[in-house]
């Protein structure tokens, strides 16, 4: 292969300026430590602000033990936002699958477990009931998603994701999905309830992530 | 590029110098304008550089680079700079190092006219995989998507490009 010579000269002196005064750099943590990192954090803080603006359901802990489909909900909501954080990780290493074959496993979880909601519509998995009740707890979804947003956002920026939309729906959805399960045990059950105020703000939250992802993620 | 990490700039030039012939073989085929090609390989050598931090060296490292230099390339062509003109052919007169022509450059630059006028995404699998020599697998993942919409890439490009030479006058 033969190059133009002024093409030679401008590559040459290129790689030279780059390799010049070359400075060490600090590579990420694994895309798999940074997220249990990031859920260890998250899940800590959500749970503590949680706890301080208000107390939890009395009957949580034993339907989370007793109920069996009441448990796969709150399986499914951790699986959700534990796989959307490691995906959403694994996107600021270059090389991997794109953004949207790493996001269609998360989002047909998502699709699962909203879907265990829809059908609590019809089959309700608890006895309907307003106990528990928070009255601003659809704010509280979007208040207690805004910190891990932002962790995840700010972990995202010391990597490259090629895909920054991708990325930063996928820390949104993982962000949004922390306090709208811990609403399950904070807050009154009902499938609908909890699909327009609990859901419904935890989609914000992703969709927060989602446009601001491309805007503040670094670019190459 | 572990080294390099590490701030040794003798194995770091060794390895932008290397990486600079491969680029400009495979930006070539993605970027298919000529006056692209130096932008091409210049910013993906930069964008390697600033995102050097980002290689893990427990994974392989062409996944790595070529997924950056696939990005930039998109990048030029969203730019609007004219996606679709010719390559190799009109660059400086060699041949495209597509093997079944190589002995034979007027044959070599027929085929990389006419590659170029594909569509990119059919033109993208076919130098992945018939010119480059990527598996359809790893063709897939550096295009990202999945190993089926390669093959049928591969298969509708190859096609198309058959009706064009079949369709070209004597």
């Amino acid at each position: 292969m033969t190059q133009r010579p002024h093409e030679r000269g401008a590559s040459a002196d290129l790689v030279e300026s780059l390799s010049r005064d070359l400075a060490p750099v600090v590579t990420p943590p694994p895309p798999l430590r940074a997220a249990l990192l990031w859920l260890a954090l998250a899940w800590a803080a959500v749970l503590a602000t949680t706890a301080l603006t208000g107390p939890f359901r009395p009957d949580a802990g034993l339907e989370l033990v007793s109920v069996g489909r009441f448990a796969l909900e709150c399986a499914l909501g951790w699986a959700v936002g534990a796989a959307a954080i490691w995906a959403a990780l694994e996107l600021g290493m270059p090389g991997g699958p794109a953004g949207r074959r790493r996001a269609l496993p998360i989002l047909a979880l998502l699709a699962a477990w909203v879907g265990l909601y829809a059908a609590g519509l019809i089959w309700p998995t608890l006895p309907v009931s307003m106990l528990g009740k928070r009255p601003h707890c659809a704010w509280e979804v979007v208040l207690l998603g805004v910190g891990p947003l932002l962790l995840g956002l700010w972990v995202m920026r010391h990597r490259l994701a090629l895909d920054p939309a991708w990325a930063g729906l996928l820390i949104g959805i993982a962000a949004g999905s922390l306090p709208a399960l811990v609403m399950q045990w904070a807050c009154m059950y009902t499938a609908g309830h909890i699909l327009q105020f609990h859901l419904g703000p935890a989609a914000v939250v992703a969709a927060a992530g989602w446009l601001i992802g491309p805007r503040v993620l670094p670019r190459v | 590029m572990a080294a390099a990490q590490g701030g040794d700039a003798d194995a770091y030039r060794t390895l932008l110098s290397e990486l600079e012939r491969v680029l400009r073989t495979y930006l070539r085929r993605l970027l298919g304008e000529p006056s692209l090609l130096e932008d091409g390989v210049q910013e993906a050598l930069i964008a390697i550089h600033k995102a050097r931090h980002t290689y893990d060296p427990d994974r392989p490292f062409r996944p790595w680079f070529l997924a950056i230099a696939r990005h930039k390339a998109i990048d030029i062509l969203r730019r609007g700079r004219n996606p679709a003109l010719p390559s190799a052919s009109q660059d400086d007169g060699e041949d495209p190092a597509e093997p079944a022509v190589e002995d034979r450059p007027e044959a070599a630059l027929e085929v990389a006219r006419m590659l170029s006028a594909l569509p990119e995404i059919f033109r993208e699998a076919i130098v992945l995989t018939k010119l480059q020599g990527f598996t359809v697998d790893e063709a897939a993942a550096q295009a990202g998507v999945s190993a089926t919409a390669m093959r049928s890439r591969v298969a509708r490009g190859m096609g198309q490009l058959r009706r064009r030479i079949e369709e070209e006058p004597l």
